[in-house]
């Protein structure tokens, strides 16, 4: 992992000498300026998964027409001549995000390196310095307010802003639930909830560096994702709720229509649901209420959704 | 083909990028990030140094992770004493102790000379000094009423003791010295921007406390009131003592210089930074975390790039410099100089024997097994003694003339610590 590191490290103490041997500063600016980096990745990774949402209750419908074990493979023919008539790689979502990754490893353990605290962790870093003049730069200052940078923060101020914006990103970025039903969903809430309590109880032993860098981190992927006006804050205070499903045809369809669920999740909805939710519920009621199939999931219902395309779909199956 | 077709269509929803994520945080975080407590072993002989070797040395005192212990050296691991035939017998433990809520002990245990026998002092990562008495009956356990807190941090570097006090570094910032017969502290300066990885050195003629910093400076303090009488600017971290030599600090930075310092010069710039005792600087290829060792007016160290360097202490003109370019390893410990040869460990897991005159290689020993060498390198008789990174052989002995493993100590287990609070004496 060295490789990924060293050209990191060089960076990580070049900033800190250009900015006044202000550790917290250098890595605000280090994480900043990888975010900028990653930032076309972390578009076409968010532009992608918009796609895969979009045809999401498409998939859905092909899901229900063919269940079964025994229809495994027409169903993956099908989803696969979906993706190429919708011109949409699969691969396309996650690609980004391993690209990512060493960036990611590299961030790390630079700053890691950088606050080495113990005689070991600084032998180390002598053999990893590309410019052996920053050695003039060690150790660098790790006191920051009542924390030594280099050692877990003693009053968990830190880990517990981990904690906070990491669940605020991930509820941000987390697509609202379009299947209710659908095992990954509640996989996912699982993890807005259970992710940041893991990163906050990493943050608990790590350096305390390791924390601002986290915080700062997520705090500029927020704004990188408001910036795309991908953020919907009512995704954040409002509790996860499944959003009403919407029919999509699927005319060979051996499954039973779910009896109006719809209107039984209408008839739940506090008096409180945004106006907007409540016009995409109506215009989904019809098609819902009409259809001999089954009840598919809408796209979010916070954005901006296309109408209906079940009578394209149908089209397109004919 | 189809086989193929459901995964991928898969990839791209939130449990996958959800397990990634996990993953990679685990990934990340089990390779690089906590905080561990890690050091090498330190390593203090009890005998007097006489050319380079410590001779009547009886006991070898170690401290690593959360145990301190000592090595007779004329036991048998058994207890049986050692015949002369026997010198590459494994050595008997005679006594083990461990520090208080598993502090971790990496300086070496500094000694001192009682009636009652000795006591040793050991900083620890648990921002205190512990005193241990092994000849007493609280054996395996710090003594109860001699603690020195020593404040938030860690403590790196090795104690001194001097008189009836003892004097620490602290792993931040600053100095203290506490009382040797009530643990209480007795002086303190904090004016370090950085910690004190090192044990100070003492000048009694002028009542003098010198210390390296890592905060690239160099101090003089008055020893018995801890106040500023002086600091060099020396532009790097001193991680390691320096050699105080007639009036002259001889010390290695982390910016690969040795340095030279006047201690009795008049200097005519402020007290914080008198750069003009600064005598002489001679530039090595990687840094200097060692003392280095003087010898017939030549000082001999290694540094972190494998180069075992030997200079002249008038001029700082090297004399050589050597390297094994095959098996190079940094040289963190203090190279031993004995009977012309210089012998010095690596990271490489060798030690080796090199002429003090040419700088020829005489020797290079039997592989450490497992582990770099990180410890100073000493001579006791006719065996050369360093420390791993290997607890199964975390004390290893060499033959002096030929290199050839003796014989290794491992670290004591918390059942022999136990077994050896119980044995009789």
């Amino acid at each position: 992992m060295d490789f990924l590191t060293d050209p990191f490290i060089v960076v990580m103490l070049w900033l800190y000498r250009l900015l006044g041997e202000n550790l917290v500063l250098a890595i605000i600016v280090f994480t900043i300026l990888s975010r900028i980096i990653t930032y076309p990745l972390m578009r076409q990774q968010l532009k992608s998964s918009k796609r895969m949402r979009e045809i999401a209750p498409k998939l859905q419908a092909l899901r229900e027409q063919y269940k079964g074990p025994q229809n495994r493979e027409a169903l993956a023919r099908a989803q696969m001549e979906l993706y190429r008539q919708e011109g949409i790689n699969p691969m396309a979502g996650c690609l980004p995000l391993l690209i990512q990754m060493p960036i990611l490893f590299g961030l790390y353990g630079a700053i890691y390196a950088t606050l080495a605290t113990t005689p070991l962790q600084f032998l180390d870093i002598q053999n990893r310095l590309l410019i052996p003049e920053l050695s003039a730069m060690l150790p660098l200052k790790n006191q920051f307010l009542w924390m030594n940078l280099g050692q877990p923060d003693p009053y968990f101020v830190l880990p517990i802003l981990v904690v906070v914006s990491t669940w605020l990103q991930s509820k941000i970025m987390t697509p609202p639930v379009t299947d209710p039903n659908d095992p990954s969903a509640a996989v996912s809430r699982n993890m807005t909830t259970i992710m940041p309590l893991m990163v906050g109880l990493f943050s608990i032993s790590f350096a305390s560096g390791l924390s601002v860098y986290w915080v700062a981190s997520n705090i500029v992927g927020i704004v990188q994702y408001a910036m795309m006006g991908q953020v919907d804050w009512r995704n954040v205070f409002s509790a996860p709720k499944p959003a009403p499903a919407k029919a999509v045809a699927a005319p060979k369809s051996n499954a039973a229509p779910e009896p109006r669920r719809q209107e039984r999740e209408t008839a739940k909805t506090p008096a409180t649901v945004s106006k907007k939710r409540k016009l995409s519920e109506t215009m989904q009621r019809p098609a819902a209420l009409g259809a001999s199939s089954v009840s598919q999931p809408a796209p979010s219902p916070s954005r901006k959704s296309a109408p209906p395309k079940s009578s394209k779909a149908r089209k397109a199956k004919k | 083909m189809n086989a193929h077709l459901s995964p991928f269509s898969q990839l791209s929803r939130a449990p996958f990028r959800a397990a990634l994520l996990l993953v990679s945080l685990v990934l990340l975080t089990s390779c690089t990030a906590l905080v561990l407590p890690e050091s090498w072993a330190g390593l203090t002989v009890d005998g007097t140094l006489q050319d380079g070797r410590y001779v009547d040395a009886r006991y070898l005192y170690v401290a690593y992770r959360d145990v301190v212990f000592r090595i007779d050296l004329t036991r048998d691991a058994a207890g049986r004493i050692i015949e002369p035939n026997q010198r590459a017998t494994d050595r008997f433990v005679d006594w083990a102790a461990r520090s208080e809520n598993n502090g971790q002990m990496f300086a070496a245990p500094a000694l001192e000379k009682r009636e009652d026998g000795v006591r040793v002092y050991v900083g620890s990562y648990n921002h205190a000094v512990y005193a241990f008495a092994p000849d007493s009956g609280v054996r395996n356990v710090p003594l109860a009423n001699w603690r020195a807190p020593v404040g938030t941090e860690k403590v790196i570097g090795e104690a001194l003791v001097h008189g009836d006090r003892v004097y620490v570094g602290q792993g931040d910032k600053g100095i203290k010295a506490f009382s040797t017969v009530t643990g209480a502290l007795v002086a303190s300066f904090d004016g370090t921007d950085f910690g004190v990885w090192s044990a100070p050195v003492l000048d009694e003629e002028r009542n003098a406390l010198y210390f390296g910093s890592m905060d690239r400076h160099v101090y003089a303090l008055k020893a018995d009131t801890l106040e500023l009488l002086w600091r060099v600017d020396v532009g790097g971290a001193v991680a390691a003592s320096p050699l105080l030599h007639d009036g002259v600090l001889y010390f290695g930075t982390l910016t690969s210089e040795l340095i030279a310092v006047d201690t009795r010069m008049e200097s005519r710039l402020p007290i914080t930074n008198q750069s003009d005792r600064i005598l002489r600087r001679y530039k090595t290829e990687g840094w200097i975390w060692s003392t280095p060792t003087l010898v017939n007016g030549t000082l001999y160290f290694g540094d972190l790039r494998g180069y075992v360097h030997a200079v002249d202490a008038q001029t700082f003109n090297p004399r050589w410099k050597a390297t094994d370019p095959e098996r190079r390893g940094g040289i963190r410990g203090k190279v031993a100089v004995v009977d012309g040869r210089v012998i010095a460990g690596s990271e490489s897991k060798y030690l080796r024997a090199y002429n003090a005159e040419s700088g020829a290689l005489i020797w290079t020993s039997s592989p450490a097994e497992a582990e770099r060498i990180l410890g100073d390198v000493v001579v006791v008789g006719e065996m050369v003694i360093t420390t791993t990174k290997s607890e199964e052989r975390l004390v290893v002995a060499y033959d002096l003339l030929s290199g050839g493993r003796l014989w290794s100590v491992r670290k004591p287990s918390q059942d022999d610590v136990n077994r050896l609070a119980q044995a009789p004496r």
